[in-house]
């Protein structure tokens, strides 16, 4: 068992994550939508935070709650005031059946696998651990090409949304 | 030690959330008991007390210029992601663990500076 407070802040989590995703699609306001959907985000790094995934937590803030919702909010209020109602449309079937099916999966796998129960000390030393230190030092010694790649990764990025926006400048 | 510190952040982030909702709670109940009267001014509901009055709704079409700098927020947030697992261990490394960082915020520097010489960063 883990300490009633990771179960109470999961329950917690899991019910604002929930309600706001319900509000994503009950609003029929696009943008009260978008809102919602960040604030459904930052209950999912809340409940990566109760799985001890840390990195992972900050991570959805920064890009989730953070940048992908910038993008999205930017999306919302760059479109023509006409086009911008939550309203139902011919995707709906579909998107029942998708999500009924991505559910059923899931859930599938959540009954089949034979999760381990840890007990006693095993509990206590695996109740919470930190993954930041591990990736630090794994992106500082052994993949440190990868981690300045990225950096040029995200500069062709800037680049070439510059060049795009920008393509009649004289340099 | 890690779960109480997350746990105090949580705490800290539901008295937050609670705070400006007090007020808000506060005078509905003072309306509902008829502690406080309602009498609606256009002056009163206006959305700004001063400064230069609001025109039109804010729910307006935004200049798609405003795109490129979501696009630049966008991809300086991607690099913070990668600068935090970087803070928190650089302090063992020493001074390649520096230079490495250094490396990796020049190369995007670079795209900094390139969209400042193609005055991108301007709003014309």
């Amino acid at each position: 068992m883990e300490s009633t407070g990771i179960v109470l802040g999961f329950w917690l989590l899991s019910g604002v994550t929930v309600a706001s995703a319900l509000l994503v699609f009950l609003s029929r306001n696009l943008l009260h939508a978008v809102l919602a959907l960040v604030l459904s985000f930052l209950g999912m790094a809340g409940l990566f935070v109760t799985l001890s995934a840390d990195f992972i937590a900050v991570a959805q803030v920064l890009i989730y709650a953070g940048a992908i919702s910038v993008l999205l909010v930017f999306a919302v209020m760059l479109t023509p005031l006409a086009s911008r109602d939550n309203a139902n449309s011919l995707f709906v079937l579909p998107g029942v059946l998708i999500g009924a099916a991505f559910a059923g999966i899931v859930g599938f796998v959540a009954i089949d696998v034979d999760w381990p129960e840890l007990t006693g000390k095993a509990v206590l030393g695996r109740d919470f651990t930190t993954t930041v230190q591990g990736i630090g030092s794994a992106l500082l010694d052994p993949y440190v090409l990868a981690f300045e790649i990225a950096s040029v990764l995200l500069l062709s990025a800037l680049v070439g949304a510059i060049v795009l926006v920008r393509e009649d400048e004289p340099a | 030690m890690i779960p109480e510190q997350f746990g105090r952040v949580g705490v800290l982030l539901m008295f937050a959330l609670l705070f400006p909702a007090i007020p808000l709670i506060a005078s509905y109940a003072f309306y509902r008991f008829r502690i406080r009267p309602e009498h609606h001014d256009p002056i009163k509901d206006a959305t700004y007390e001063c400064g230069v009055e609001s025109e039109g709704s804010a729910w307006g079409q935004f200049h798609a210029r405003y795109y490129l700098f979501a696009l630049g927020f966008v991809i300086f947030d991607v690099e913070v992601v990668f600068l935090y697992p970087w803070a928190v261990v650089h302090g063992g490394l020493g001074f390649t663990a520096l230079f490495e960082a250094v490396l990796f915020i020049g190369i995007l520097a670079l795209g900094l500076g390139y969209a400042w010489r193609r005055r991108a960063l301007e709003w014309r």
